[in-house]
């Protein structure tokens, strides 16, 4: 499905309900793949799922995340209909690998919502200091024609840090890895060279 | 044995507003110690009628009645709703307790259940 469509999908769903079942089922995958991609906790129950101590019990998994038993069902329905958990019994097994890589495809407005909800999760955690290892972020000047080099040294160095935990064959934890990269003016580069 | 309707489920964006109504309303009784913390109900009608139980849904979904039929193989079943022009909105799963779930969307725009308890035939 390409990205650029979901957000259009998903207001074409709303508006055409369940009396086009066949409309209905393809705009209901984008949509689940829309809350799929802007909340986090989607991709930190298919990382739940990888911890040897890990429960298939939906109050355990909202306790340990800090959300409604609800959120999860919710989150687990779309999953299994996504296709990227499968439950079998007291075992939930992540069946996403190589499915969901960088977000980079998708609409800008889920990705904003995506970040938005991260940076209130970080926020939220910078008052517990014990379980924070690394918080750093550096305000950089750029030639924007180095962005497209920049972005696959930063895409390679995230494989090279999955490579170096997926070595491990047991986990006690989940984290995040968030790495933003973005400009903090509104400076169109092409009209301040003069090209535009 | 035949395809009985063996429970139906709400449903609902407002799970617990509904569960405290049809408590108040018929004096249903609501349980959630389970796996899935699944609101199951009882009407409490000395053995007539159905179970039910009651699910929540996404804030922008739509509220719905959804019936479960029990079925000998979730997977035949399916194979076969999908020949008559169904398609499948949850692949068959195992619960918690065991027993096998799909969700599947018929030719008319209606959702329902195949289902088979863990103690299916015994």
């Amino acid at each position: 499905m390409d990205p650029d469509e979901v957000e259009s999908y998903v207001d074409l769903n709303r508006r055409w309900p369940a009396t086009h079942p066949g409309l209905s089922e393809a705009t209901q995958l984008t949509e689940d793949a829309a809350e799929m991609i802007a909340e986090w906790y989607y991709y930190a129950i298919l990382e739940l799922t990888r911890l040897d101590n890990f429960r298939a019990d939906s109050s355990w998994v909202a306790r340990v995340l800090g959300i409604s038993t609800d959120e999860v069902n919710i989150a687990l329905v779309r999953l299994c209909h996504l296709g990227l958990l499968v439950m079998e019994g007291d075992r939930w097994i992540d069946s996403s690998e190589g499915l969901i890589g960088s977000i980079g495809d998708f609409t800008q407005e889920t990705i904003h919502r995506l970040w938005s909800r991260v940076r209130e999760l970080a926020l939220s955690s910078v008052h517990d200091h014990a379980r924070i290892n690394e918080h750093s972020s550096t305000t950089l000047a750029v030639n924007s024609n180095r962005l497209p080099e920049i972005s696959e040294k930063i895409a390679r160095f995230r494989g090279e840090v999955l490579e170096l935990l997926q070595q491990d064959d047991e986990h006690d934890d989940v984290y995040r890895l968030e790495i933003s990269l973005f400009p903090l003016t509104r400076i169109q580069p092409n009209m301040e060279n003069g090209d535009g | 044995m035949g395809n009985p309707v063996t429970n139906w489920q709400i449903i609902c964006q407002d799970p617990d507003g509904a569960a405290g109504f049809y408590q108040e309303l018929f004096g249903w009784s609501v349980d959630t110690a389970n796996g899935l913390n699944y609101r199951t109900i009882a009407t409490n009608s000395d053995g007539e009628g159905i179970p039910g139980g009651i699910w929540p849904s996404p804030p922008n979904g739509h509220n719905l009645v959804q019936l479960m039929i029990e079925v000998d193989d979730v997977d035949k079943s399916l194979e076969k709703a999908t020949e008559l022009g169904a398609s499948i909105v949850m692949p068959k799963q195992i619960l918690p307790d065991g027993d096998e779930m799909a969700i599947i969307h018929d030719a008319f725009g209606i959702t329902f259940s195949l289902w088979r308890k863990s103690d299916h035939g015994e």
